[in-house]
């Protein structure tokens, strides 16, 4: 019998040997439930390609005496952004580069404007072999058989002609032949002469200006808000959400905070984590923009038809610290939405306030109708002009005439209007495109 | 060796093999658990820390395992609700400036704010007693909260919390109890000027709900005092903490319902609460 007790506690002791040592060796719990339990990055979507957070303002293309302008939402545009993009890479240019015979005499024939400039030059999708550096614009030129780039390189840092061989050219003639221009508005460019030949006044475009040729019928949009995941959300910004607490404002607004960081859910979304605003922004250009689209990308994601619109380098007031400050705009069918956008201040340390309220469109609000026109708009800022500074010193200057939606409505319907932007004489005008009735910015 | 000597030995080998690990599985999970209960060591190098810094440490503390979890709340309005009432049985002026609603009626003057903090001043003072100056402090006490009783002021979760004297007035301080537990952003200050009561300041808070699923172990009080001389770094003079307990506490908010997070609340003898959040150990400000 005794015997028999010390075979089972022998058994029992070497068994449970077994199952402590098993234990100690792998833990406690099973290989798949710790793997669940690992800590990976929560985000919207991946973060994008540098070619895909850094898009052209617009693109303009001269063809058979006409301008056709380009812009983000349309599928143009991003057909000739892949093409275009593509051929950069490999486009070389150096300091010796200069102002050659072709780019003095050549035709204008696609020209790319940036806003944020492009980051060119080693690290960048553009330009590879080059030395670092920013542009503005570039303008393709054609003279017969022969082609050449132009670049303008930002602040001010002048015009470089760069090699463009035939078959360059001729890829992209073959990209933009592509394109059924038929369809598409044509532009004409502001001068101060045509100006003065409807206005009667000195007025001089501060900038190249181009404004739709033709008659427009547009329709006001009905459109809805964004509609993130919350949780989703709440975990980009939160990397412990045992942490985060919630208040229930009375007006339906949501806020979390664990104390060192905010999120406010409302119409948009509000993030800030005001720790980290003392932190420098020591970033490269090129640097902040990838940082800027993963941000982007991580929390909330790019919406179809947005652009980042700028990104600079600011120094806030009453603060020590410059900080990367980005905005990003979404855009119907080539025509910019107000109060469709995203910003962000952003550096070394991180995300620091982010503010995103964005729209899609759901559907045209009724039968498209003619809106008034750019001259008529012009003319109307004149007048407004006058009536505010009696009689105005000319030449008026005159920064921007564009057309746009702007996001207004009831809070339970978002209604996007057609509206003319104009600022002449340093005065902003917002013009609702039907009846040129002043709107104010947030009071469509 | 016969086979019982073998098994004898055998037992008493695996059997030492066995509490070594044992020993070694119990210490693991041990480490993994954050409640460890601060030993009256730590306490004492947080006490040199504190001193350090002009910091003293007065206070008994809780050193034992503490666990808790965000307590959903909205405003309580029903003391709001009582006074107003009150006041329309009276001639009572009533406008609203800046988002705070004033009602003045005979005998007080209110001040409603939108975040539902309620100002009120008597007209003229309560009495309490007679020679009200000389009453040793639980009779002051006593005396006090009789009075507010009496109207309907003092609500039964009020707690006495501590009196200071500002400006020759004695304010005397409550925080509201929930289950035992001070919640610090529901309070009463009661302005007592001579031998009469001059005005209240009261914010009450109701608890929603406490997630016990959502319960977790908070930082122990030795390492919110630590995180809050971090953030108070040398004081320029010597200031004692005479209070350290754990409690909950959010600023007020102009909210419909929120979740206010546990905090560890340091009183020091200059009538200065901080509040240091017992799970992240960030100090929470009122602002």
């Amino acid at each position: 019998m005794k015997e028999q007790t010390k075979s089972v506690l022998l058994a029992f002791l070497v068994l449970l040997s077994m199952l402590m040592t098993y234990r100690l060796w792998f833990g406690p719990q099973r290989l798949e439930e710790v793997s669940t339990n690992v800590l990976e990055p929560v985000y919207f979507e991946k973060p994008r390609l540098l070619s895909e957070i850094v898009t052209p303002h617009w693109f303009y293309l001269y063809h058979d005496q006409g301008i056709y302008r380009f812009g983000a939402g349309t599928p143009a545009y991003d057909y000739l952004w892949a093409g275009v993009s593509t051929l950069l890479a490999d486009l070389y240019f150096s300091d010796q580069s200069g102002s050659g015979p072709l780019a003095a005499d050549g035709d204008p024939w696609l020209t790319v404007s940036f806003q944020p400039p492009l980051p060119a030059g080693h690290g960048t999708p553009w330009f590879k072999e080059a030395r670092n550096t920013q542009l503005d614009e570039i303008v393709f030129q054609k003279n017969g058989d022969q082609f050449a780039v132009l670049v303008k390189v930002s602040n001010n840092g002048g015009e470089l002609s760069i090699p463009f061989d035939q078959e360059q050219g001729l890829l992209l003639e073959q990209l933009t032949a592509d394109l059924t221009l038929d369809q598409q508005m044509s532009y004409l460019e502001l001068t101060p002469e045509y100006l003065h030949e409807f206005t009667g006044l000195e007025i001089l475009p501060v900038e190249r200006l181009f404004v739709p040729a033709e008659e427009l019928i547009l329709d006001d949009l009905f459109m809805t808000r964004e509609n993130l995941a919350r949780d989703l959300l709440l975990d980009t910004f939160f990397l412990d959400r045992s942490l985060v607490r919630e208040i229930k404002e009375r007006d339906g607004t949501l806020i979390f905070t664990d104390g060192e960081k905010g999120l406010r859910l409302s119409a948009g979304l509000n993030f800030s984590y005001p720790q980290l605003e003392q932190e420098p922004a020591t970033a490269a250009y090129a640097s902040a923009l990838n940082t800027a689209g993963r941000l982007f990308s991580w929390h909330g994601g790019w919406p179809k038809g947005v652009r980042l619109e700028d990104l600079s380098l600011l120094r806030k007031a009453n603060r020590q610290q410059a900080v990367y400050y980005a905005v990003w705009r979404y855009y119907y069918r080539g025509i910019p939405v107000l109060g469709s956008a995203a910003w962000m201040f952003f550096n070394d340390g991180g995300l620091a306030n982010y503010e995103r309220e964005f729209y899609d469109l759901l559907t045209e609000a009724g039968t498209p109708s003619l809106i008034d026109s750019y001259k008529e708009a012009i003319l109307k800022a004149v007048s407004l002009l006058h009536a505010q500074e009696n009689s105005p010193v000319e030449p008026l200057v005159l920064e921007e005439v564009e057309l746009a939606y702007i996001v207004g409505g009831t809070p339970g319907q978002p209604r996007a209007y057609p509206v003319w932007i104009i600022r002449l004489g340093g005065v902003d005008f917002i013009l609702k495109a039907k009846g040129l009735t002043v709107l104010k910015e947030d009071q469509p | 060796m016969n086979l019982n000597r073998a098994k004898t030995v055998l037992i008493v080998a695996f059997l030492s093999l066995n509490l070594f690990l044992a020993y070694h599985l119990l210490l693991k999970e041990a480490g993994r658990l954050p409640l460890a209960a601060v030993s009256v060591k730590e306490l004492q190098l947080v006490e040199e820390r504190l001193a350090q810094s002009n910091y003293f440490l007065q206070a008994s503390v809780r050193r034992g395992v503490q666990k808790s979890a965000f307590l959903s709340v909205t405003p309580d309005l029903s003391v709001q609700v009582d006074l107003l009432n009150r006041l329309a049985g009276q001639e009572t002026v009533a406008y609203n400036q800046e988002g705070v609603s004033f009602y003045q009626g005979q005998e007080m003057e209110v001040k409603i704010h939108s975040t539902g903090l309620v100002q009120l001043t008597f007209k003229p003072g309560l009495i309490i007693q007679d020679g009200a100056a000389q009453l040793e402090q639980k009779e002051l006490l006593q005396r006090v909260e009789l009075a507010l009783r009496a109207r309907h002021l003092l609500p039964h979760t009020a707690r006495f919390d501590y009196m200071e004297v500002l400006d020759r007035c004695l304010i005397i301080h409550y925080y509201q109890d929930y289950k035992g537990t001070p919640l610090f952003a529901g309070y009463l200050k009661v302005f007592v000027n001579g031998d009469q009561i001059n005005s209240i300041e009261f914010y009450w808070l109701e608890p929603l709900e406490q997630v016990p699923d959502q319960e977790m172990a908070v930082i122990p009080v030795t390492e919110a005092l630590l995180r809050l001389i971090e953030d108070l770094g040398v004081s320029p003079r010597s200031r004692r903490i005479i209070k350290a307990e754990l409690g909950y506490f959010s600023r007020e908010y102009n909210a419909e319902k929120w979740e206010i997070p546990p905090v560890w609340r340091f009183l020091t003898d200059d009538s200065v609460s901080y509040y240091v959040n017992a799970f992240t150990g960030n100090l929470e400000t009122d602002q």
